[in-house]
């Protein structure tokens, strides 16, 4: 009879050292080490040379719910292809990634994400998200690092904006407000793959802000900067050609060089909106000679 | 003999108790709870108080493949730093640091690859892709917002802006937001003006035109070709600065400007002035026609 605590307890051991299974309940209120006897977290699993998979949670299936590689990468539901690696099927109504740590508006106190350089936090580029419960000042806000935030910084240099409005939503390309025009020279450029500035852009009508409210040091163009635009549109030398980058259509307009310094912009291109407003002086001089002309033939008749 | 046995048997139980070690390997039929001892899941790793990680994951050599520390940040082959999930790498040397797979079909936008949501999961802004193997249409990334017109936990439906590939033009970025009546679908500013930006483009201004996708139309004819003319020579033109901004322009001041020009919001659209400029030409030719015909009368009754 005292035997048999004896041979239970040494049976115990035995399934300890070779292969040990609970086939009930394991609790264990200290820490847990899995392939180390030193665990450095409340629960460890070390890896070994010959571990395809070094943790991993298993649906009822088998297949891998999460699973960490000896790579160091992380899937969802799948093998992981990258660092990260999240399965799913939107068309079956999976939603791969969901962020929650948005701005109520108007608060913007932190990012939803942000991408970094070469395994640290240096040059992070960031989303920020912020949420209304309103229809209006829901937006999403692209954000790029520069060297003027310090190298450890998440980038300030808000440039690009997603944004709902009381009457539907915008893109919204915006450089930080407080920098000026002549730091950034551009702020859309459209290419075609073959050329910088060399896209096109489709839309139904394009405006210039104009009130005075906004503007500054205003003074009126007289009969003076009527007769320059006149000479200006005069000295136009229209060319046909097409753009060296690619093999696109012929086009027809004007070559930077050539043009008056009028419709000449400070970043080397020619602005249509110059253009369009030198031929409107131009014509306003026009029709003022024509209406003279008119008048003394009138006299001569 | 006997009270030796006993003692080992003792002293054997409360090692047990202490610190138990498995050289093979462990299987666990039921639940298993690490620092508690009520799992309430299939693996509970219950923190205690000291404790700086909940969940390591380490290679080999003991260094750290996945974090999980005790405020539930975990990072993949980093500490974690500020970030809920912190992610090591280098795209340089060909490594992607997130990869999404739920991606929609080009027939369907069921749901959303990232969802952007509030701190309780609502007001989900979200990015779709959508991915079609057999042509180069119909692949693209869409971006929506959440708006109140939506749901609190449903996803943002208000269509924003989209890249996408098209049939024609290979690939481009379509700002494409709602069908509501809007102040701008693109507005590009400057550092320091709304809508003070500058476009650099080949092709810049290119509006659709088809007349199967116009209705109510009218041919302009003499009555608005004059109205034109009145209206380019009642523009008074100005220079100006933008406040706020040193570069000195050249352009009109929307208050002073013609209703035909006027978008309503404080921007003079240049598809009308160009628009008006064209009805004026053609108006002036037609007075050239007609004093030449004049002269050429004049000339001949004086011979």
């Amino acid at each position: 009879m005292r035997i048999l605590p004896l041979l239970a307890i040494l049976a115990f051991a035995q399934t300890l050292h070779a292969q040990s299974i609970f086939d009930s309940e394991l609790w264990v209120s200290s820490k847990t080490g899995v392939g180390t006897s030193s665990p450095g977290a409340r629960f460890e699993a070390k890896g070994t040379s010959a571990t395809s998979s070094v943790f991993q949670v298993s649906e009822v299936d088998l297949s891998p719910a999460v699973r960490v590689g000896p790579d160091g990468t992380l899937g969802l539901s799948t093998a992981s292809a990258a660092r990260v690696t999240v399965s799913g099927a939107a068309d079956a109504g999976d939603l791969a990634l969901e962020l929650r740590g948005g701005d109520l508006y108007p608060a913007t106190s932190n990012y939803q994400m942000t991408a970094g350089y070469a395994g640290g936090t240096l040059y992070r580029h960031s989303i920020r998200s912020k949420h209304a419960t309103s229809v209006s000042s829901n937006s999403l806000t692209f954000s790029v690092w520069n060297a003027a935030d310090a190298s450890t910084a998440i980038g300030t240099r808000e440039v690009l904006v997603l944004l709902t409005h009381s009457t539907g939503t915008t893109a919204h390309v915006l450089p930080p407000a407080g920098a000026a025009i002549s730091t950034y020279t551009l702020q859309l450029i459209v290419s075609n793959g073959s050329g910088v500035g060399g896209g096109t852009m489709r839309r139904k009508s394009e405006g210039t802000v104009s009130s005075a409210l906004i503007k500054d040091g205003i003074r009126s163009l007289g009969p003076e900067a009527e007769r320059q635009a006149y000479e200006d549109v005069r000295a136009l030398r229209h060319v046909g050609f097409r753009y060296k980058a690619g093999k696109g259509r012929k086009q027809r307009g004007l070559l930077f060089e050539e043009a008056p310094a009028t419709v000449r912009t400070p970043e080397k291109s020619v602005s249509v909106d110059r253009r369009l407003l030198n031929a409107e002086l131009a014509a306003r001089g026009l029709l003022r000679e024509l209406a003279e002309l008119e008048k003394e033939e009138e006299g001569l008749r | 003999m006997r009270l030796a046995l006993w003692l080992s048997i003792f002293f054997l139980a409360i090692q047990a108790s202490a610190q138990t070690r498995t050289s093979g390997d462990a299987t666990v039929t039921g639940a298993m709870g690490a620092g508690t001892l009520t799992p309430r899941a299939a693996l509970e790793i219950g923190l205690h108080v000291a404790d700086s990680y909940a969940l390591k994951v380490s290679s080999p050599d003991g260094s750290a493949l996945y974090l999980l520390d005790r405020s539930a940040k975990a990072g993949l082959g980093v500490t974690p730093t500020g970030a809920r999930l912190d992610v090591s790498g280098r795209a340089d040397a060909g490594e992607v640091g997130l990869e999404l797979r739920a991606g929609n079909s080009t027939s369907s936008l069921t749901s959303a690859q990232i969802a952007f949501g509030a701190a309780n999961g609502a007001y989900r802004h979200n990015i779709r892709s959508r991915a079609t193997g057999t042509q180069s249409a119909g692949n693209a990334l869409d971006f929506y917002l959440w708006t109140s017109s939506d749901a609190v936990y449903s996803l943002g439906s208000s269509y924003v802006m989209s890249l996408q590939g098209s049939t024609t033009t290979l690939l481009g970025v379509h700002v494409s937001p709602s069908t509501q009546s809007v102040t701008a679908e693109l507005v590009v500013s400057s550092g320091t003006v709304y809508a003070g930006g500058i476009i650099l483009a080949a092709d810049a201004v290119g509006a659709p035109c088809f007349s199967d996708i116009k209705h109510d139309l009218g041919r302009l004819e003499k009555k608005e070709r004059e109205a034109a003319q009145a209206e380019l020579l009642a523009l008074r033109p100005v220079s100006f600065r933008y406040k706020g901004d040193l570069l000195e322009r050249k352009g009109f001041v929307y208050e002073e400007a013609p209703a035909s020009i006027r978008d309503g919001r404080g921007a003079i659209v240049l598809d009308e002035r160009l628009l008006n400029l064209e009805l004026v030409l053609q108006a002036a030719q037609g007075r050239i026609e007609r004093l030449t015909a004049e002269l050429t009368h004049l000339e001949r009754r004086g011979r």
